[in-house]
């Protein structure tokens, strides 16, 4: 099971996880777009080898994407494991996955490799140093795409540079509620900081969850960057910790009884979809997270979140499930999970 | 909001397009509408990102001669389409091309920070220093005088060696 459902960071009721990845490419094999079968086969042989050498960062097991059933190639995804491009495509990819399931490094995806490190709350610079000292053993052994001007090469040039993206996902349901949200976008837009979905790009913002990211990593040190993406996050938790009691002062039973109406479906409804999942979770992780609801934890959330989306859902049934019976199970497995 | 063209001005002009039975929105400010318009707007938007459509201005601007990477047989046309480069060495083939581009990206185009282990040591020297300004800084706010006192001589030594 993944740590970082259970972890408990700094803030880690309402920031989800903070995620560093960094993408790098070999100087000496094409870039994704002009690989050939072999140039795959080639890059994957030379990184089973390298990490082979290296137990510093615990054991790493490759999945193999080729012969991996596409609920499973999904479920990772859910899990943040792997990007959406990677679950998609179909052969010659895969991922090292560590045990705790806070490292992965995915392998013939938009760039040769992406390496990426998970923690639970705001915890960039812990990220970044597991990432860094991967990237740093990798490049010992094999030449990266580098320029002196635009840094690390990558197949896309948005990610020239650093190649890292600095992510932090929040829980912000005040700011939704009042629709704040709108000028934090906004005003993030103009510091060069991204807002999305939990599944990065041209995601949708469900269950009040948002992505904050940098937009730009070209002419700025990693340490620079992550401390503006720490800084903004903080910001906006703040914001959202003043909104949420000002609503809840404003009107006590009508804030209390939307938690409560949403925690009472949570606990009884016999058919739950994964959009009413999402936002019974999200009103009910507002509760619990201000103290109102104490008989559930945020762990316990976590794991409803990842185990509730449909593929890992139809993972753990151990069958494809249609529409239907995915919302029949679901309810099920989260009455299972809040009784425990 | 902002341009989606320069991400630098307010955009004021909204333009919507039909794409692939999808609705696409389109933000700009006055003057680069005005720019993409005089040069006969194709809209290539929407689709990848956005650099397919600020690749995509700069070639009709400069009424693009066709740019090709030897090394791995890349056109500029195929960069277009995919908003990928095909190799390392794209970037030198598509340089003079892609370099405007990159710095509207990302508001510059030099390179600073991590730089990997088996380059010389010389490019990582102005890097280090950086890095090391940046964590004095942090350090003189935290109040940690001693380690700030390191970091200090140890950027002092790295000047002196420069």
């Amino acid at each position: 099971m993944s740590g970082l459902l259970v972890e408990k960071g700094p803030e880690y009721d309402i920031a989800l996880s903070s995620r560093i990845r960094l993408a790098r490419n070999f100087a000496d094999i094409p870039f994704s777009s002009r690989m050939s079968v072999k140039h795959q086969d080639e890059l994957i042989q030379r990184m089973q080898e390298i990490i082979a050498d290296n137990q510093a960062y615990g054991k790493l097991m490759f999945v193999d994407m080729t012969s991996m059933h596409p609920i499973d190639k999904i479920s990772l995804m859910e899990r943040h494991l792997i990007s959406p491009d990677l679950a998609e495509t179909k052969e010659n990819s895969g991922a090292f996955i560590n045990e705790n399931e806070n490292l992965s490094i995915m392998i013939n995806e938009e760039d040769h490799i992406r390496i990426q490190a998970m923690f639970s709350g705001i915890q960039l610079e812990k990220a970044y140093m597991v990432c860094d000292g991967i990237d740093s053993i990798i490049s010992e052994k094999a030449d990266y795409a580098f320029d002196d001007k635009y840094g690390y090469l990558t197949s896309c040039p948005t990610n020239l540079g650093t190649g890292m993206r600095a992510s932090v996902m929040l829980h912000l349901p005040a700011l939704v509620m009042t629709g704040y949200m709108k000028s934090i976008l906004e005003s993030c837009n103009k510091v060069g900081v991204t807002v999305r979905g939990i599944y990065g790009e041209n995601s949708d913002a469900v269950g009040d969850m948002f992505q904050v990211s940098n937009q730009i990593s070209l002419g700025r040190i990693e340490e620079e960057t992550i401390a503006s993406i720490d800084g903004i996050c903080k910001q906006i938790i703040d914001r959202e910790k003043t909104l949420r009691l000002q609503l809840y002062k404003q009107n006590v039973y009508k804030f209390e009884d939307k938690i409560y109406r949403s925690y009472g479906l949570l606990l009884n409804a016999r058919i739950i979809s994964t959009q009413e999942c999402f936002k019974f979770l999200s009103d009910v992780r507002l509760g619990v997270s201000m103290g109102i609801i104490k008989d559930i934890d945020i762990a316990t959330l976590n794991e409803i979140l990842v185990l509730s989306q449909s593929a890992t859902l139809q993972k753990i049934s151990g069958k494809q499930l249609g529409e239907d019976e995915r919302d029949i199970k679901r309810a099920e497995l989260i009455r299972m999970k809040i009784e425990k | 909001m902002l341009c989606q063209n320069c991400q630098q001005r307010a955009a004021n002009v909204h333009f919507t397009q039909i794409r692939n039975n999808a609705k696409v929105d389109i933000y700009l400010c006055e003057q680069c509408a005005k720019e993409i318009s005089q040069t006969e707007f194709v809209a290539p938007f929407g689709f990848n990102d956005l650099i397919n459509g600020l690749f995509g201005t700069q070639i009709m601007k400069e009424v693009a001669v066709a740019l090709k990477c030897n090394n791995c047989g890349m056109e500029s046309d195929e960069f277009l389409k995919s908003s990928r480069v095909g190799c390392a060495e794209c970037y030198k083939a598509f340089g003079p091309r892609l370099d405007p581009i990159i710095k509207r990206l990302h508001g510059n185009a030099q390179h600073h920070g991590k730089v990997p282990g088996r380059v010389s040591s010389n490019i990582n020297l102005p890097n280090e220093i950086e890095k090391l300004k940046h964590r004095l800084s942090e350090s003189i706010q935290k109040e940690e005088y001693e380690e700030s006192a390191k970091i200090r001589d140890r950027i002092r030594s790295l000047e002196v060696g420069e």
